[in-house]
C-alpha cells in the first residue's frame, strides 16, 4: 500500500468506506518516516504507532512540532536546554486532537525555540527540503513542513510567530495555515513572542487544514488570550482580493513573474483584482516584528536555568555561575535574541525601541485595517525569495531575517493568513498568502480553497 | 536627635482566596509537605500560561477602597525580571506604575492614631515566590531545597510615602493596617508570614536603606530602631550613607547586609502579553463596596447617630461582624435596637472570645426572637444559651406558657391555705422561699419574675 | 549598538564561549540594524500598553494537578524538596 500523495481527507474517507484501515494508515507513515528520517531530518522524535480506531480521525497519528507540549513524550524545542524535558500535561491543541481520535506520530525537527525561518538553528542538526536535500526547508516549523511535503505524515501542527508555518510550507509546496491570534489556544505551546504566536497547520490541501482547525480551535479557559472565531461555511464564490504592490517588489524576480502569473489566473476565473501601490510602513515591519519579539522571548526564556529541568550543571562557584553555566546551552541564534531583547528593555533603551515598536504596531494594524475594507482578502507572495542552499544563512544572518519581510505582517495585525503553492521553479514552489482580518479565518480559508482549485499547482496531490 | 523619613513597601497574602493568584492550585499551601501543592502554571513550565483569579481583583479593591485609594479603570500586569532560584520563571508577574502601565489603585491615606495622615502611593497586586531551605546553616549548606507550595500565591502590595518619622508611627501604621484588613476578612494574624514588610529609613535627610522582609508590626519598629541608630552613629562618625538594601535578622535583631539576592535596579519591565488588562467597572466597585458596608468611623456615626451610647457604639463599630447583626436587627425590628447593641456588645462578644468565632449567623431572626422575649427569660444564664444557641445555627424558639397574674393570685392563695401549718411561724424570707419553690415546681422557672411579683404582692396583703 | 555583546551577556546571564562570540556578534549586528530604523519613527507622546483584547477571569475554585507527576519533572530532588545552587 502507498499513501503518497494522499490528503488526509481522502485517508477518512476510505477509512469510511472501509478501503483503508487506520492501522494500515498508520503503519505506513510510521515506516516511511523511519525510512526518510535519516535523510531529511523531520522528526526529533518518532513513536511506535499504537491508535485506536475512534472519534472523528479514527486514531489517525499527526505530527506534532517540538515546542508543543505532549504529555510523557519529550518536547525538546530543539534546544539542548530542553533535550530530555519530558511535559507532565498536554498542550490544549493536543488533548483537542486526542479528544477527536488522533494521535501523536512524532515530534518535528524546528528552529531552536522557533527562532528562525530555514530550519537550520536546530540543536539536531538542519531539516532538510524533500524537494532538493541541499536546500533548506524554511521555519521555524521546518520538519512539519518536510514531514508532510515528503508523506511522513498526514498533516502536521506547528507554530506561526512571524511566518513560521507559512515560510517552511512555501518553500516545500504545501499548504501552511496560521490562524487569527487566539484562534487556537496556545497553552501547552512553549512561549517565544506570546502576543504575535499561535499554533498552525501545515497539510497537503486547504480542506485538510479547514478540517484539522475546526477540531482545535476555540477559547480555552486556560488560555486568557484565546478567542472563539466563526467556524461557519463562508459562501463566496467569486472572491474580491488586494494586491499589495510594494510587497510583491520586495520579491526575487522569479517569485515575482509566478506570482503575477498566479494573478492572471486567478482574475480569469472570475477572482476581482484590486492592486493598492504602497503599504506605507513596508519597511518598518520587520523592525517592529523583531523589537517585539526579542523584548518577549528575553523574559519567556529567563525560565531556563537548569534548576528546576534542563541541563545540569556540576560544578558552579555560586548560583549565578550556575545560572549562567546552564544556560550557556542554548544555541547562538537563541543567544542573540535573548541579549537583544534584554538590551530593548533596558532602562533607558525601553522607550527608545520598545515603545517605537508598539507605537509601530499599532499604525500597522490600523493601515492593514483600512485597506482591506471591501475585499475578501489581501493576496501577496510568502517568501520573497525561493530556498537557499543550507549554510549560506548562517554566514549571513540577514538573509534569513529578511526572508521574513512578507509573513510578519499577519502576525503584527493578528490576522489569519494561509500560504499556498500558486507556482512553479525547477524543483521547488513560489507560494502566495491569502491574509484576512482578525477572525475571519473562514473567509481566507474558503478564498484559499476557491484558488488552489484554479491554480492546480500540485498535480500529484490526491483529494 | 536628626529626624528620620520611613516609608512602607507591605505585603499582604490574600488569606481570603482559595486559590493562588494565576493558578487553581489552592492556596491553602501552609503545612502541607513540600511540593504539594504546584502545577505547571506556578512552577513555570515551559508552555504554561497565567489566569487571573477573579475573586483577587475583589479582595485587592476591597483593601484599596478601605485605605480611601482611587482604583484605575484599566490597570496591567508586568514582568519583573530577576534571577533567583525560588521565582520559577526568573521574573515575577506584578503591577507597574511607569512605562505605560497602571497599577490597581493609587492615592490613598491612612490616619494614624496620632492623627497624622500617612499617604499612600499604590497599591497593586502580583505574585508570592516558592521558598528556599537549608540543611543546616545557610552559610555551610552546600545545596538549597526548594519548595513552590507557596509560588503563585496572591500578594498585595501597599506603597506609603515617605511619610512616618519614627519607628513608633511606622509601628502603628502596620496595626491599624492589620485592623483595616482584618476587617475586611483578611486575618494575617492567624496566617504565619502573611503580613511583611519592606522597611525603607533615611536619617538626617541621608541616601534611603531599605529593610527587606521583616514580619509583624513589632519587627518593623524593631528594624526600624535598630537602623535608626547605625545610621546615626554612620553619621555623628562622618560615614556616608549609602543607598543599598539590607536584610533584616529576626534571631540577632539586627539588619544586615544584604548578599547573594540580584538587587540591580535593572528588573527589565514590560507588560505581560498572555493576560489582559483590568477592568475595573462602576459596578464592581458598587458591589464590593456593598460588601464591605464603610469603615470603623462611618459605622461608629450610624451607632451615635441612633442613639447608642459611645462605649456600645466604639465596641460594635470596631467589629464589623458585630455591626452587620446590628444593622439587621435594626432593619428587622427597630425597636429592638438599644437591647441589640446592649447583648452584641457583651453578651455576644463575651461569646466570640470564649468560643473564638469567625462569622455570626447571616440568619438574625433567631436573635430577634431571643430580644423579643427578653423579659421573660429568667436569668442571665439562660439568655447566654439561648444566644449561643443563635450563633450555632441552631433554631431558637422562646414559647413559655406564661400564666396570667389574677391566676396566679388563686393558686398562691390555695397553696398558702393547703400548706398554712408549715409556714405561719417561718420568717418572711423563709415563707417565701418556701412557696417559691412550691410554685416554680408547678408553673416552670420560666415563669419566676412573674411569680416572684405576684407572691411579694400576695405577702404583703396577707401580712 | 551601545552595549557590547559582554555587558548584554551578562545581563541576559548567558555564558558566551569563544567559538560562538563571533556567530553571535554578527547576528545581534544584524538584529540592531533593524533597530536603528525605529529612529525614524515618532515616540508616542506617552508610554502605553498593546495588552490583549478581552476579559478573562478565572473564578476561586481549586483544582488539584497531580503533584508527583511534576516532581519526575525536576532534576534532582530531596524527599520533595527540590535541590538548587547554594544562594550565598
Amino acid at each position: 500500500m502507498n499513501l503518497e500523495g494522499y490528503t488526509l481527507q481522502l485517508i477518512l474517507r476510505e477509512i469510511e468506506n472501509g478501503s483503508l484501515s487506520p492501522e494500515d494508515v498508520n503503519e505506513f507513515y510510521y515506516k516511511r518516516s523511519v525510512e526518510l528520517n535519516s535523510v531529511l531530518n523531520a522528526y526529533i522524535t518518532l513513536l511506535e504507532p499504537r491508535s485506536r480506531a475512534e472519534g472523528d480521525l479514527k486514531g489517525i497519528a499527526i505530527a506534532i512540532k517540538d515546542n508543543i507540549s505532549t504529555k510523557g513524550i519529550r518536547t525538546t524545542c530543539a534546544s539542548k536546554m530542553l533535550e530530555n524535558y519530558v511535559p507532565p500535561y498536554d498542550a490544549t491543541a493536543v488533548s483537542s486532537l486526542k479528544k477527536h481520535g488522533g494521535s501523536v506520530l512524532g515530534k518535528t525537527n524546528m528552529d531552536e525555540f522557533a527562532m528562525g525561518s530555514s530550519g537550520e538553528n536546530s540543536a539536531f542538526g538542519p531539516t532538510r527540503n524533500p524537494l532538493n536535500k541541499e536546500y533548506v526547508t524554511g521555519g521555524s516549523s521546518s520538519g512539519s513542513a518536510a514531514a508532510v511535503a515528503a508523506d511522513m505524515a498526514p498533516i502536521a501542527l506547528g507554530s506561526d510567530t512571524g511566518g513560521s508555518v507559512r515560510a517552511p510550507a512555501s518553500f516545500t509546496g504545501i499548504v501552511g495555515f496560521k490562524p487569527s491570534y487566539g484562534a487556537i489556544s496556545r497553552y501547552g505551546l512553549i512561549a517565544y513572542a506570546n502576543s504575535l504566536e499561535v499554533i498552525g497547520i501545515l497539510g497537503k490541501s486547504v480542506e485538510d487544514v479547514k478540517i484539522l482547525f475546526k477540531m482545535i480551535a476555540g477559547k480555552d479557559p486556560m488560555d486568557s488570550t484565546s478567542i472563539n472565531v466563526d467556524l461557519k461555511e463562508k459562501n463566496i464564490s467569486k472572491p474580491n482580493i488586494l494586491v499589495i504592490k510594494s510587497f510583491v517588489e520586495l520579491s526575487s524576480e522569479e517569485v515575482k513573474k509566478e506570482f503575477y502569473n498566479s494573478i492572471g489566473k486567478l482574475e480569469s476565473a472570475g477572482f476581482g483584482i484590486s492592486y493598492v501601490d504602497k503599504f506605507s510602513l513596508t519597511d518598518y515591519m520587520l523592525s517592529s516584528y523583531y523589537t517585539i519579539a526579542c523584548a518577549e522571548a528575553s523574559t519567556n526564556l529567563s525560565r531556563y536555568d537548569g534548576i528546576r529541568y534542563g541541563p545540569k550543571v556540576e560544578s558552579a562557584s555560586n548560583w549565578r555561575d550556575y545560572i549562567s553555566k546552564a544556560r550557556s546551552f542554548f544555541g547562538p541564534e537563541v543567544k542573540a535574541r535573548i541579549m537583544m531583547g534584554t538590551f530593548i528593555l533596558s532602562a533607558g533603551y525601553y522607550e527608545t525601541y520598545y515603545l517605537r515598536a508598539l507605537q509601530l504596531r499599532k499604525m500597522i494594524k490600523q493601515e492593514f485595517e483600512k485597506i482591506i475594507s471591501g475585499y475578501d482578502a489581501v493576496y501577496v507572495p510568502t517568501m520573497p525569495v525561493l530556498p537557499w542552499k543550507i549554510g549560506k544563512a548562517i554566514e549571513d544572518p540577514k538573509i534569513a531575517y529578511a526572508a521574513d519581510v512578507l509573513t510578519v505582517l499577519p502576525n503584527l495585525t493578528g490576522s489569519p493568513a494561509i500560504s499556498i503553492p500558486v507556482g512553479k521553479v525547477r524543483e521547488f514552489f513560489v507560494g502566495g498568502q491569502f491574509i484576512g482580518l482578525r477572525a475571519e479565518d473562514m473567509k481566507v480559508l474558503k478564498v484559499a480553497a476557491i484558488a488552489e482549485n484554479v491554480l492546480q499547482v500540485k498535480k500529484n496531490g490526491r483529494n | 536627635m536628626e529626624e528620620i523619613k520611613v516609608g512602607l513597601e507591605v505585603h499582604v497574602q490574600l488569606v481570603t482566596l482559595k486559590t493562588k493568584l494565576f493558578c487553581s492550585c489552592s492556596s491553602d499551601y501552609r503545612g502541607k509537605p513540600p511540593n504539594t501543592n504546584i502545577c505547571p502554571v506556578c512552577t513555570g513550565l515551559p508552555g504554561s500560561m497565567p489566569t487571573l483569579n477573579k475573586k483577587a481583583v475583589e479582595e485587592a479593591l476591597k483593601v484599596a477602597l478601605m485605605l480611601n485609594a482611587q482604583p484605575y479603570e484599566t490597570s496591567y500586569f508586568f514582568r519583573k525580571t530577576y534571577f533567583y532560584p525560588d521565582l520559577p520563571k526568573n521574573f515575577q508577574i506584578t503591577q507597574y506604575d511607569k512605562a505605560g502601565g497602571y497599577p490597581l489603585a493609587h492615592d490613598g491615606y491612612l490616619k494614624l492614631s496620632n492623627g497624622k495622615t500617612v499617604r499612600i502611593e499604590r497599591i497593586h497586586l502580583e505574585e508570592d515566590p516558592g521558598r528556599i531551605y537549608y540543611e543546616g546553616s545557610r552559610a555551610t549548606a552546600r545545596y538549597s531545597l526548594i519548595d513552590y507550595n507557596r509560588s503563585g500565591i496572591a500578594l498585595i502590595e501597599i506603597v506609603t510615602a515617605p511619610d512616618m518619622s519614627s519607628p513608633e508611627e511606622a509601628r502603628d501604621f502596620v496595626e491599624r493596617l492589620t485592623t483595616i484588613l482584618s476587617d475586611v476578612g483578611i486575618n494575617v494574624k492567624d496566617y504565619e508570614g502573611s503580613l511583611r514588610v519592606d522597611v525603607n529609613v533615611s536619617y538626617a535627610g541621608g541616601e534611603r536603606v531599605e529593610v527587606k522582609n521583616v514580619t509583624g508590626a513589632a519587627s518593623v519598629e524593631k528594624a526600624i530602631i535598630y537602623e535608626m541608630f547605625r545610621q546615626k552613629t554612620m553619621y555623628e562618625k562622618g560615614i556616608k550613607v549609602v543607598r543599598e538594601t539590607r536584610a533584616w535578622d529576626e534571631k540577632r535583631r539586627i539588619t544586615i547586609a544584604s548578599r547573594g539576592k540580584e538587587f540591580e535596579a535593572e528588573y527589565r519591565y514590560m507588560p505581560e502579553p498572555d493576560l489582559p488588562p483590568v477592568t475595573i467597572t462602576e459596578s464592581l466597585i458598587k458591589k464590593v463596596k456593598e460588601e464591605i458596608g464603610g469603615s470603623q468611623e462611618d459605622r461608629y456615626r450610624e451607632l451615635i447617630n441612633d442613639g447608642i451610647n459611645e462605649e456600645l457604639a466604639k465596641k460594635i463599630s470596631s467589629d464589623k461582624n458585630l455591626f452587620n447583626v446590628y444593622e439587621k436587627i435594626k432593619f428587622y425590628e427597630p425597636s429592638l435596637k438599644q437591647l441589640a447593641a446592649n447583648v452584641l456588645a457583651n453578651e455576644i462578644s463575651y461569646l466570640i472570645k470564649r468560643y473564638s468565632i469567625k462569622t455570626l449567623p447571616e440568619d438574625v431572626s433567631g436573635l430577634a426572637e431571643i430580644l423579643q422575649n427578653y423579659r421573660i427569660i429568667p436569668d442571665h444564664e439562660s439568655v447566654v444559651a439561648y444566644l449561643k444557641k443563635w450563633i450555632d445555627g441552631e433554631k431558637v424558639k422562646i414559647s413559655f406558657k406564661t400564666v396570667s397574674a389574677e391566676n396566679i393570685q388563686n393558686d398562691i392563695m390555695q397553696i398558702i391555705s393547703e400548706n398554712y401549718e408549715k409556714i405561719r411561724n417561718l420568717e418572711y424570707n423563709k415563707k417565701f422561699e418556701f412557696l417559691m419553690g412550691i410554685l416554680i415546681k408547678k408553673f416552670g422557672k420560666e415563669n419566676k419574675k412573674v411569680l416572684v411579683e405576684e407572691l411579694t404582692k400576695v405577702l404583703n396583703k396577707i401580712k | 549598538m551601545k552595549y557590547s555583546i559582554n555587558k548584554l551577556s551578562k545581563l541576559s546571564m548567558l555564558k558566551i564561549s569563544k567559538e560562538e562570540e563571533k556567530m553571535i556578534a554578527k547576528k545581534v549586528q544584524a538584529l540592531g540594524e533593524l533597530l536603528e530604523k525605529l529612529d525614524a519613527i515618532e515616540p508616542p507622546k506617552e508610554a502605553f500598553v498593546l495588552a490583549p483584547e478581552g476579559e478573562h477571569k478565572r473564578d476561586d475554585v481549586p483544582v488539584e494537578f497531580d503533584s508527583d507527576e511534576i516532581i519526575k519533572v525536576f532534576n534532582e530532588v530531596k524527599g520533595r524538596y527540590l535541590k538548587g545552587p547554594k544562594t550565598l
